[in-house]
């Protein structure tokens, strides 16, 4: 990379810092590519706010290999190269600066609606790369909102599809149905 | 120290076809040593991923792209997955020159590839042994059908294989156990494709999994197929065949076995005072120390290419080109087979009816250009995979309480969508080549092999065809939204190479006989792929576990009358 990421991810934190300068609620994520990063305690609590808001899961008691704040930090590590990388935690440090301007309160006040709100018109935002009024950097800006919101959302659906309940009570999955359990042929 | 290293019979290669050699040798009283150069795999317990279930993968099945970009090849495959990538061999790990792009798929373990095969499993006929004969390109085969029937059916009963007996000239039926029964769609298929053709096919896949469980399958210790469609992690319940659950610990239960595993055989040592080989010259994968193991009969079974990098490294004043290459064709005449053409489409029929469950195959088209006459601007002729299938439509549209009740809602079903893929054969030609690196080794000093197998006017012209064909075969079944498609994929991907040590019956143009010795060279045997003078359109595995079968008896037939010593 690696330097040059590194060092062009670094330039994005020092640009998101410069955007966020009133950000004193901890969630601004630095991300160093050279890093394993890790949702820290008050990153997590609105990562999970977000994440509920796009697909609630109250009620459900779901079987996973780990939290969700961190198969999403592990999935992004895992799929994403570091330049990727750097986009989608840009996204999430604008994406929540956006909110929380947007409906003037802190992310701990915020209702589901609200977020889904906000997500909806980022990921119906299709207008972006056809704006000529926009310039470059507020184009990028735009774009990694975008990402973020679609990664995310594809991530929590994932982490749900995955839990074993879903395999097992939706999807019907076994792991050894049986020699006798193919039928080719049934009436519906 | 030689006498401590001396045995009856060496096996290079534990895989598909080193597995049936040993397996052989070993029970014709033989004190046999195995050696791969991977670790040893025992059966269950040496399959760690085989009963973890989706959610319990770290990565819910997925490579990262890290691993991929490093490893390029590898992760084309259709079964490397986070399941069973312990199984493959890593491209960085193990480099190869590509002079033509060629995606080499290898298992180093004990088992070989036969732990991650497609098990599909077609006897070969002999309008397949013809082939060459009948279009003069390659040389003949030195055997027919009749050589290795009953070979078949020996290694057949023994791996268990299902099948309908479908009476076909083309796929001779074999000893099978029950088939799965093809769906609503693929037996509608079937009957279009009988009512309009005379000559052309649709049966049940034959393929090595045990749907009944015989004598021969308890004794194994093997159960019945599950349906878990799990294969290539290793099957718990020995459902499948692969070499770790059958022909290797048989071998071991006679007590004539040796294994030896994480050892690279380096060459094969030629004496010229004897005129044969005398053993192995072998290097420790942990340690790189060399040594010597001896024995009357060599049986090379080390998969195509690296059987062929074997052979080529094994140097002598005798044969500075390479063990038994008299004839200047070693290493060359290696081919494929041509996997690039899909098509796919829709039935809009059977609407009220489904299937349920999983199923470890599909339906096979045999194949059916140019086998009673050459009838099209191309040479030879292409199998085809067919399957039908009808999956819930499940909505992950919206936000919030939209999308959980979409992802819980009760999908629909959608329609039947089918599919084929070509298995096309590929002719082997002296510009299709593996060779040896003359400067470049790998850590083990061993030099780097170069791959040059190229697509040629006869794939491109085959490719159309099936696109062709099958449109035709589509539209007379009444499927609509018919797409063909051809993926471009570099060769190696079908896990088919074959050739580059061929049979035939001259020394000036092969280099093994019709017992698959190197024709000079009496007491060194090669029955896998490297053998094979031509590839025809079957899968090719059931016919290197016959020929392994037939000439590792052949060989202890030999050393019995005296004729090797």
């Amino acid at each position: 990379m690696k330097r040059r990421t590194a060092i062009r991810s670094l330039g994005a934190l020092t640009a998101g810092i410069a955007l966020f300068p009133g950000c004193s609620d901890g969630l601004t994520i630095e991300f160093d590519p050279t890093q394993n990063f890790t949702f820290d305690s008050n990153q997590r609590v609105w990562i999970d706010a977000i994440s509920e808001a796009i697909l609630p899961k109250e009620g459900l008691s779901l079987t996973t290999y780990e939290a969700l704040a961190d198969y999403i930090s592990k999935m992004i590590s895992f799929d994403k190269s570091d330049e990727d990388q750097g986009r989608f935690y840009n996204g999430y440090n604008l994406c929540t600066e956006d909110i929380k301007s947007i409906n003037k309160t802190s992310t701990s006040e915020l209702s589901p609606t609200q977020i889904i709100s906000y997500f909806t018109s980022q990921l119906e935002n299709n207008e972006v790369s056809k704006d000529e009024t926009l310039d470059k950097k507020m184009m990028q800006k735009s774009e990694d909102k975008k990402f973020f919101c679609q990664n995310l959302r594809r991530l929590v659906i994932n982490h749900l599809r995955t839990s074993k309940e879903y395999q097992e009570d939706i999807l019907e999955y076994k792991l050894a149905p049986g020699s006798d359990s193919y039928i080719a042929c049934l009436e519906l | 120290m030689q006498k401590a290293n001396t045995y009856d019979a060496i096996v290079i290669g534990a895989g598909m076809s080193g597995g049936w050699s040993a397996k052989e040798l070993c029970e014709r009283g033989l004190k046999t040593l195995l050696i791969d150069r991977g670790p040893d795999v025992k059966h269950i317990k040496d399959y760690p991923t085989t009963n973890l279930n989706p959610w319990e993968f770290e990565h819910r099945g997925g490579i990262s792209k890290k691993e991929k970009e490093e490893n390029p090849s590898i992760a084309r495959c259709y079964a490397y997955r986070e399941d069973n990538k312990h199984f493959f061999v890593k491209d960085k790990d193990h480099p190869y020159i590509q002079d033509a792009p060629f995606d080499w798929i290898r298992g180093y373990q004990v088992g070989g590839k036969s732990l991650m095969w497609a098990r599909q499993t077609q006897r070969w006929s002999d309008y397949d042994f013809t082939g060459p004969s009948r279009d003069g390109f390659a040389v003949d085969w030195p055997i027919r059908y009749k050589d290795l029937e009953k070979w078949y059916s020996y290694v057949e009963r023994f791996a268990g294989i299902s099948g309908n007996k479908d009476g076909l000239d083309t796929v001779p039926d074999g000893e099978f156990l029950p088939a799965w029964e093809l769906n609503c769609v693929e037996k509608h298929f079937q009957s279009v494709v009988k009512e309009n053709y005379k000559k052309r096919h649709v049966i049940y896949g034959r393929c090595a999994h045990v749907t009944e469980q015989k004598d021969i399958h308890r004794q194994q210790g093997r159960g019945q197929c599950q349906n878990r469609t799990e294969c290539e992690r290793g099957c718990p319940f020995g459902g499948y065949f692969n070499a770790n659950s059958t022909t290797i610990p048989w071998a071991a239960k006679t007590g004539n076995l040796t294994l030896r595993p994480d050892t690279i055989v380096h060459s094969l040592i030629y004496d010229d005072k004897l005129d044969r080989v005398t053993g192995v010259r072998v290097i420790d994968v942990a340690s790189k120390e060399t040594s010597e193991y001896f024995a009357k009969i060599i049986f090379v079974n080390a998969g195509a290419i690296n059987t062929n990098m074997v052979l080529l490294n094994s140097k002598s004043d005798r044969y500075p080109d390479g063990l038994g290459n008299d004839s200047g064709t070693l290493g060359k005449y290696v081919a494929f087979h041509n996997y690039r053409a899909r098509i796919s489409a829709m039935c809009e029929d059977f609407g009220d009816l489904r299937s349920k469950g999983r199923r470890p195959t599909s339906a096979y088209i045999p194949r059916f250009r140019n086998v009673y006459s050459q009838e099209t601007g191309f040479l030879r002729g292409y199998a085809a995979g067919f399957s039908a299938n009808r999956y819930p439509i499940r909505s992950s549209e919206g936000l919030g309480q939209e999308l959980r009740e979409n992802l819980f809602a009760k999908a629909p079903l959608g329609p039947w969508r089918v599919g084929s893929h070509m298995m096309g054969e590929t002719i082997p030609k002296e510009s299709s080549y593996v060779s040896l690196d003359p400067a470049k080794v790998d850590a083990w000093d061993m030099p780097l092999v170069h791959i040059s197998m190229k697509y040629d006017d006869n794939d491109e012209k085959m490719i159309m065809d099936f696109h062709d064909q099958l449109t035709m075969m589509y539209e007379k079944a009444g499927f609509v939204d018919i797409r063909v498609s051809d993926d471009h994929r570099a060769p190696g991907l079908d896990i088919h190479e074959m050739g580059g040590a061929r049979m035939g019956h001259d020394p000036k143009t092969s280099v093994l006989n019709n017992w698959h010795q190197i024709h000079s060279i009496p007491n060194v045997f090669v029955t896998d792929g490297a053998c094979m003078t031509s590839t025809s359109t079957q899968n090719p595995s059931l016919t290197y576990m016959a020929m392994s079968a037939r000439a590792a008896h052949h060989a202890v037939d030999l050393l019995d009358k005296g004729e090797i010593s």
